[in-house]
């Protein structure tokens, strides 16, 4: 075929099909990958020594500013431009992203490169090689082993094939070449982990586009919607019984819930689900993710028709405080022992009134804070011509009138402002208390002409045209549904990753290429470590010796 | 990476080779994903595709414009399941004023409001005034407890694949749960109500319907 030259001093156009080879090569280069393996390894330092922006900050700019505010002190000047720089949130730079988009790129490229040329290395290994690999290979072996008879060949075959070496031979005039090969497959370790690699990434993107996450804090006998509104998977959770277990020092130890999945207007399944231990159905894993333990469900029915006009678990995620109080009379028998819930709010005194059982006498008790605003005073005040007016710290005790005060502890009651109880004020607050027996009852402050309700469970009180219940206490149970579709990409990959890694390095695989002639024999081979290919051939050689020894005492026999 | 020994030759490739060493894995990928695939979405049955959305006949439409849930046009038809059992046509309901309301016992709006429609139900029934409550992808036992407890005796639908809530635009940017729709005696939309109605809204949108209405 006529070729064209390009004529000195005369600069040849750089052709697109150059440029593909070239760019080809690089991205299939062993270097390259390393190069940006090394990118990502320092992006990865550099995220562990340069303090991250927390996660849920993202897309949060006002949140963003004030974090980078408070890094200035550290970074001063440079925190701007480092920001600009992703350095606050590496992983999801754009050079961070382009290098793990590069390094998978490059992978897949020098796998394709390398799959066709392994893959025939394993399958349709050259049998002939020039005599100048039998002269110059870094591992071969002369054997001193005098063969020269027309049996060698076979001989040697034979050894090889009890070697547990797959042999291939071909002979071409005075000549016989063979290929031995042990653990061919082994080949396709380095594959493997390449493999690997990219199906980690592929798993990656597979988990970032086609993940799904949804956290629900569910009450007990509630049900909750997986996805918002209508979707063609959606379902309902319905937590059925919520349950959180506390060491004494209040550390959790576990929370699990029973759950019910509803699918199509069916339940379509059933379970417990934990922390570890997750209840799975239609691809999505319903993992209980946290706990909430102080719920009240209240309901209001039309007192007429029976009809509920409101019904909800109300989450007490605010905190009221109560003295816990004890009174006891001058003969030191008690007469109070209670948790007073406040119903009255006058400046940053909380309290109620408080009739003494047997004294008879009606007390204002409350609590009011300290100057530096970190504990509690409880106060007393005597009503109707009573001049008791006490004010004494946690833990203490006063005496006055022949009764004996002693506030026992400060007690956070689990409270909430409601504005959507009908019959209500618009900001009613909701708090839970316990009696001394235990039993929880429910106080709305404001609900009814300004007044407090004290609601007891199943134990409606009417109020107009309206009966109000407390139906019980109720738990939360914090439900993270997520759809991980590269979950299974990621468990396959590492499978691959730990197959390839045992087989390259721990499976000895070693070819060897034979050339017999009158002359003698040479074995050269392509091993990746020279020890394993020693050790061979000094037992090749010893047994190819003992053959030619049991040879020559049958002649000498037969000459005998 | 490990190398192959330079006297190797040149690489060749052909359809053989090909086939073994890319498109056999590739196939043995395909299948692997598939199966996970599978695997993972397994366990969604499909409900009965009668109901649904369904094509509005032209004699029922009153506008020159195709059926929409917005103010003018024609309510997009559609036949569901009740709870009570049978089947419910909406445009079967023409000539009288409908109200159809989407919710599902989970949303507080939607418990929030139901009280209101029950009483104004109540109060409009005998001057021809229904509900149509459409529920989203609930269990009937759910849809019946809340029922009861509310007193809700109109006719309620269950939309079990959601696509009549789709087609209503319900979960779209402003119209999520509860949404409710008045409909007038012809089946053209009068108003249209993404948020919790209350008795004072439902009044005013059948004032003009109702001659009984109040003001």
């Amino acid at each position: 075929m006529a070729r064209a030259e390009a004529a000195p001093g005369i600069v040849r156009p750089v052709r697109v099909a150059d440029l593909m080879v070239w760019l080809w090569r690089l991205l299939a280069s062993g270097q390259f990958a390393v190069a940006i393996i090394a990118l990502l390894a320092i992006a990865g330092l550099l995220a562990v020594a340069i303090p991250q922006i927390p996660p849920p900050m993202r897309g949060n700019s006002l949140a963003i500013d004030a974090w980078l505010e408070v890094r200035k002190g550290t970074f001063g000047t440079f925190t701007d431009a480092m920001y600009r720089l992703g350095l606050f949130d590496v992983v999801r730079a754009w050079w961070f992203l382009t290098g793990l988009g590069l390094l998978g790129i490059s992978t897949s490229v020098y796998m394709i490169d390398r799959a066709l040329f392994a893959w025939r290395a394993v399958a349709n290994p050259r049998l002939r090689l020039p005599d100048s690999f039998f002269e110059r290979a870094a591992n071969r072996v002369a054997l001193p082993v005098p063969v020269a008879d027309d049996s060698a060949s076979s001989a040697l075959e034979g050894v090889l094939r009890r070697r547990r070496f797959h042999v291939r031979a071909q002979t071409e005039n005075d000549s016989t070449f063979m290929f031995a090969d042990r653990f061919a497959w082994a080949q396709l370790g380095g594959l493997c982990t390449h493999g690997a690699v990219l199906l980690f990434l592929v798993g990656g993107l597979v988990s970032y586009f086609g993940g799904f996450t949804q956290d629900l804090l569910i009450a007990e006998g509630r049900t909750s919607p997986v996805f918002p509104v209508s979707h063609d998977s959606q379902m309902q959770i319905e937590v059925i019984d919520a349950v959180g277990r506390f060491d004494d020092r209040g550390a959790a130890r576990d929370y699990r819930s029973e759950i019910v999945i509803y699918q199509r207007g069916e339940e379509a399944k059933r379970g417990v689900t934990t922390v570890n231990a997750p209840v799975k159905y239609g691809g999505y894993t319903f993992h209980q993710a946290a706990y909430f333990g102080e719920g009240a469900q209240l309901a209001i029915r039309d007192a007429a028709s029976g009809n509920t006009q409101y019904d909800e678990v109300l989450a007490l995620q605010d905190f009221v405080p109560a003295p816990a109080v004890e009174v006891r009379d001058a003969q030191d028998r008690p007469l109070l022992s209670d948790v007073i819930v406040p119903t009255d709010f006058i400046g940053d005194a909380r309290g109620t009134l408080v009739n003494v059982p047997q004294d008879g006498g009606q007390y204002w008790v409350g609590v009011v804070p300290d100057a530096d605003g970190k504990a509690y005073s409880m106060v007393v005040y005597g009503r109707e011509g009573d001049d008791t007016r006490l004010v004494m710290p946690e833990g203490s005790a006063q005496s006055t009138g022949g009764l004996t005060w002693r506030f026992v502890e400060t007690q956070a009651l689990p409270s909430t402002i409601e504005s959507t109880i009908p019959g209500s004020s618009p900001n009613t607050a909701v708090v839970l208390a316990e009696t001394p027996g235990g039993t929880p009852y429910l106080t709305m402050l404001g609900s009814v002409d300004g007044q407090a309700l004290t609601l007891y469970p199943n134990q409606p009180v009417r109020v107009g045209d309206s009966e109000y219940t407390f139906v019980g206490r109720r738990e939360f149970a914090g439900i993270s549904v997520t759809r991980d579709p590269g979950a299974n990409l990621i468990w396959i990959a590492t499978g691959l990753l730990i197959a390839g890694l045992l087989v390259t390095f721990y499976v000895p695989r070693l070819r060897i290429w034979a050339r017999v002639r009158s002359d003698g024999v040479v074995i050269a081979a392509q091993a990746e470590r020279r020890g394993p290919f020693r050790e061979e051939m000094k037992r090749i050689e010893k047994e190819l010796a003992a053959l030619q020894t049991a040879k020559r005492e049958q002649g000498d026999q037969a000459d005998a | 990476m490990d190398e192959e020994p330079q006297f190797v030759g040149g690489r060749r490739v052909d359809l053989r080779s090909a086939l073994q060493s890319l498109v056999l894995p590739l196939a043995l990928l395909a299948l692997i994903v598939g199966g996970l695939w599978y695997w993972q979405s397994r366990g969604e049955g499909a409900p009965d595709s009668r109901y649904g959305p369904v094509e509005l006949p032209e004699v029922r439409n009153a506008t020159n414009d195709s059926p929409a849930p917005e103010e003018g046009r024609a309510a997009p038809d559609f036949l569901l399941e009740q709870l009570s059992g049978g089947e419910l046509r909406l445009s079967d309901l023409q000539g009288k004023p409908v109200l159809v309301n989407f919710w599902a016992s989970w949303c507080p709006p939607c418990r929030e409001e139901m009280p209101a429609i029950v009483d104004q139900y109540a109060r409009y029934k005998g001057e021809g005034f229904t509900v149509v409550s459409v529920n989203l992808q609930e269990p009937d036992s759910k849809v019946s407890t809340f029922a009861e407890s509310f007193g809700m005796d109109f006719p309620i639908a269950i939309d079990r694949a959601g696509d009549v809530a789709e087609t209503w635009r319900i979960g779209g940017a402003f119209a999520g749960l509860p949404s409710s729709y008045v409909i007038d005696a012809n089946g053209v939309v009068r108003n249209v109500f993404n948020q919790p109605l209350t008795e004072e809204l439902i009044d005013e949108a059948l004032a003009e319907l109702l001659p009984g209405a109040a003001q």
